[in-house]
């Protein structure tokens, strides 16, 4: 009977450990939707051009051109976005606006350039480059970093 | 409306439908006439079964069919059709229901395919899949609705795709989804 237990037990948890895989597994798509994409498996790069709009787990992208380049086993080395970069936080609405924003698979770091800005309800910040790490989903903002935060109708700059 | 005013209507009415009638049959008339023409314009010359054919070298291309119709015109129509088409030492295996082809002194043209096609590219383990395949040319190849192609961890949908055998590209135009595992 304890035996019985256990071996239901056991299932139980493989089936839970193989559920977890599986969402993990589905977290790690992109989806990526464009005008048109052209890929060359010889230099083994690609690029999507017009409304390009990227959906992974708990952000968007939207910009004008994304360009790629990826391994021998057709995994993501780095992304190029450019173009009216539009970065986006689904659970918070915080935005980020660039020129261009460059993805790196190893760190998995998204890094947008060209004037960007963090907007978020009225506060915003401008800095020469935003960092959004997608492990930590954090930002960090570097490089003659200004802040304009609003606080109980007040303004204030923060240097 | 008086009396007179009505039977002049429905006589109008009456002119109308009668002419539009005849035309319509005529026009009817002019296709079933115009049928047995095109058919005795391609004159069937054989049905093959288990047809075969490839390029003088016999290295360019290799086509194989379960039935095909060989017409005087030099067209031929496949049932069943396997298609290996060789460029730059890459294999392209290709693969549908029915296609449409020209062949004079075994070189091939207007090769157009249909219904569930498939394409294999061993080299960069590429799979499409289609509904229309037309060849450009030997080293080109358009596919038209339902465009499915996978690669190992990825996924792309399009309503258009090109395939350059030669360079080993592929463009996707028209509501370009795609799904890609990182």
């Amino acid at each position: 009977m304890c035996g019985l237990k256990l071996i239901i037990e056991m299932r139980l948890r493989i089936f839970l450990l193989a559920f977890l895989v599986v969402i993990t597994a589905e977290r790690h798509d992109w989806i990526i939707q464009a005008d048109n994409l052209g890929v060359d498996l010889s230099k083994e790069t690609f690029k999507y051009q017009g409304s390009v709009r990227v959906e992974g787990e708990d952000i968007q992208l939207r910009c004008d051109r994304l360009e790629g380049k990826f391994t021998k086993d057709n995994q993501i080395e780095q992304l190029i976005a450019s173009g009216n970069v539009h970065l986006l936080k689904i659970s918070d609405g915080t935005q980020v606006l660039g020129d261009r924003a460059v993805f790196d698979n190893r760190t998995k770091k998204v890094t947008v350039l060209g004037q960007p800005r963090i907007l978020k309800e009225k506060n915003s910040i401008k800095a020469e480059e935003i960092i959004y790490d997608l492990s930590t989903k954090k930002f960090e903002a570097r490089g003659s970093v200004e802040s304009l935060i609003f606080e109980d109708n007040k303004t204030q700059t923060l240097p | 409306m008086n009396f007179r005013g009505f039977a002049a209507l429905f006589l109008i009415s009456a002119c109308f439908l009668t002419v539009y009638g005849v035309s319509l049959i005529y026009s009817k008339y002019d296709q079933l006439q115009s049928t047995p023409a095109e058919m005795k314009k391609r004159n069937l010359i054989s049905e093959i079964t288990h047809f075969k054919r490839s390029s003088i070298s016999g290295r360019e291309w290799e086509i194989y069919a379960s039935k095909a119709f060989v017409y005087a015109d030099k067209s031929i129509e496949l049932a069943n059709f396997a298609f290996k088409l060789l460029n730059k030492n890459h294999i392209y295996s290709i693969a549908g229901e029915s296609a449409a082809l020209v062949l004079s002194d075994t070189e091939l043209s207007n090769f157009k395919a249909e219904g569930n096609i498939s394409i294999i590219g061993e080299e960069h383990n590429l799979k499409a899949f289609t509904q229309v395949l037309t060849l450009v040319d030997k080293s080109k190849a358009l596919m038209e609705q339902e465009v499915l192609v996978e690669l190992p961890n990825v996924l792309i949908k399009s309503l258009k795709a090109e395939i350059n055998f030669a360079e080993s590209k592929v463009s996707f135009s028209g509501n370009v989804w795609s799904k890609i595992n990182h």
